[in-house]
């Protein structure tokens, strides 16, 4: 052999990647097909199932108590400036480098969609709009109600998902790694637009029934922080884990907290000149939007405090004065809950945040502040309902 | 019917345009997802690429649409799907062993792809799949030539190993 001949370990090496790759590429699967019209031009809207049995209601909320005004937003519908869109690949880049990580559970792990396949077509997402996502519980308790009220769901695996537009959910049954849902209660936000998807796409209308429907079983198939949920050919969900159910803040975050039906975080934002403190919620159960608000006596257009349903429970938050060293809420029926006080970061005011998770519903309340003697500064009375606003 | 208008006209000859395209290069953008990061990711990676070229505001003025659809996949794999592939390498190692004849494709070299980096995975396939000469992976690969071959290079070497 001499210096110019192939050496026979090369050409075999040549040979055997050769094989290798076309062996690989043997496997790939049909290629998906060319985008429809309306996942170009973002019109597939439609794609965000609405079925009859979803009931109205509100959804994730945000709440701001401004220096000046209430604001209350729904972030169900479209992008929101307060509620920011969730970003996968942020979401990805905050959890580092993917690597081999190891399986994320498929149970208790908040998902959030980067991509989806629905009838065979690929659905566009557009940047900025908060990207669907969904959680699965293996087994959910209903929790104890206040006096008075019941629980509302029953004992069992649960799902509950945002599909860019309305939060749902219901019970599933789990067989290995196939899940069924046997039902489904949510928000029905009128959303337009795309990048609207649930796993409520698996959802099969009965034909000719008056509002029932049965859901199509999906496999779940899980690889690191990656999570596929599939209903048969060209149906297909793919979601990334992430471990903050809300997306990046606007603002700083104050508190952040879970209670037995929902997430929730107060954001403060400032001290730009639009100073105030937002509450985000996102319920695991059917949610209801209610919030009663306190408004200064002296200044019908400052508000101090107010509450925002999160699943049934209320959860109160408010503003009070820099002295306050503790407060109070108090509802009609003469309960106490002790508030928690937080230093807001970078407040020009010095003002402190409250809040506490109190029963669900009360019309009527008060929250006091009080400062280290104990000596009241001041209270806030609510003031209606802001429901329907 | 109404009346198309010249935007109109001209998005419906755009579309037209782009589904050639898409339809004439989709299994080998299939292919080399699958290649790059396994089989079940591949489908996503097609839509979620071809998803980003057409939104690109540059797509309509790009020359080389092959090129360009080439390392929008390659980046999409980048971005989202690294890991794919080195799990699906270990379940291959798992799987089995059996060493056949000479140019037989062997599990361990399988394997031994899926781990390499993504430029050399993406390089070994331009080459020994497309059969492109290194110039013309430079080409499709937005990368030097010179590159090209160190690539190509150092993944023989890590291949030469699972063969040693």
């Amino acid at each position: 052999m001499t210096d110019d001949a192939p050496d026979e370990a090369e050409l075999a090496l040549d040979a055997r990647l050769h094989a290798s790759v076309h062996r690989l590429a043997q496997e790939a699967p049909a290629p998906p097909p060319f985008p429809a019209h309306d996942a170009l031009s973002g019109r597939n809207g439609a794609r965000g199932v609405r079925p009859r049995a979803l009931v109205a209601a509100g959804a994730l909320v945000a709440i701001a108590i401004t220096a000046g005004a209430l604001v209350v937003r729904s972030t169900g519908d479209g992008p929101s400036d307060h509620v920011r869109a969730s970003d996968p690949e942020q979401a990805e880049t905050a959890a580092g480098p993917e690597g081999d990580r190891p399986d994320r559970p498929f149970f208790g792990t908040h998902w959030v969609m980067v991509s989806a396949v629905v009838d065979g077509a690929p659905v566009r997402f557009v940047s900025g709009r908060k990207r669907p996502t969904a959680t699965f519980d293996e087994w959910w308790t209903c929790p104890a109600m206040p006096s008075g009220q019941h629980c509302a769901g029953s004992d069992g695996p649960r799902y509950s998902f945002f599909d860019g537009c309305n939060h749902g959910g219901g019970t599933m049954a789990v067989e290995g790694r196939i899940v069924t849902p046997l039902g489904m209660g949510g928000t029905a936000m009128g959303c337009t637009g795309p990048g609207i998807v649930a796993p409520a796409f698996l959802l099969e209308r009965t034909p000719g029934s008056t509002g029932s429907a049965t859901f199509a079983p999906m496999s779940y198939e899980i690889s690191g922080e990656r999570l596929v949920l599939s209903a048969g050919p060209g149906q297909r969900l793919t979601y990334r884990a992430t471990d903050d159910p809300f997306g990046p803040p606007d603002g700083a975050v104050v508190v952040q907290d879970t209670t037995a039906t929902g997430d929730y975080r107060l954001v403060w934002e400032g001290p730009d000149g639009h100073t105030r403190l937002g509450f985000e919620g996102k319920v695991r159960r059917t949610p209801e939007l209610r919030a009663a608000v306190a408004i200064d006596p002296l200044d019908a257009q400052k508000v101090h405090a107010a509450t925002a349903a999160l699943g049934w429970e209320d959860v109160v938050f408010g503003l009070v004065p820099g002295e306050a060293a503790s407060a109070v809420y108090r509802n009609g029926a003469g309960l106490e809950v002790p508030l928690t006080v937080t230093p807001i970061p970078d407040d020009p005011t010095g003002r402190r945040s409250v809040h506490a998770v109190v029963p669900s519903g009360d019309a009527s309340w008060t929250v006091s502040a009080y400062d280290a003697d104990g000596g009241l500064i001041e209270t806030f009375a609510s003031a209606g309902s802001l429901s329907g606003t | 019917m109404g009346v198309m208008t010249e935007p109109e006209a001209g998005e419906r000859i755009g579309r037209s345009r782009d589904a050639a395209l898409y339809a004439e290069h989709a299994a080998r953008l299939t292919a080399l997802a699958t290649v790059l990061a396994g089989p079940s990711a591949a489908e996503d990676i097609v839509s979620a690429a071809v998803l980003k070229v057409l939104a690109s505001p540059s797509w309509p003025t790009v020359t080389k649409p092959g090129a360009y659809l080439t390392r929008a996949v390659v980046n999409e794999v980048h971005n989202n799907h690294r890991s794919s592939l080195r799990r699906a390498a270990r379940e291959r190692r798992v799987a089995g062993s059996d060493r056949t004849t000479d140019g037989d494709p062997i599990p361990e070299i399988m394997a031994a792809l899926a781990t390499l980096p993504l430029r050399q995975r993406a390089a070994v396939f331009l080459t020994y799949w497309a059969d492109l000469t290194p110039s013309a992976v430079a080409a499709e690969l937005g990368i030097s030539e010179g590159a090209v071959r160190k690539h190509l290079a150092r993944a023989r070497q890590t291949l030469r190993k699972e063969l040693a």
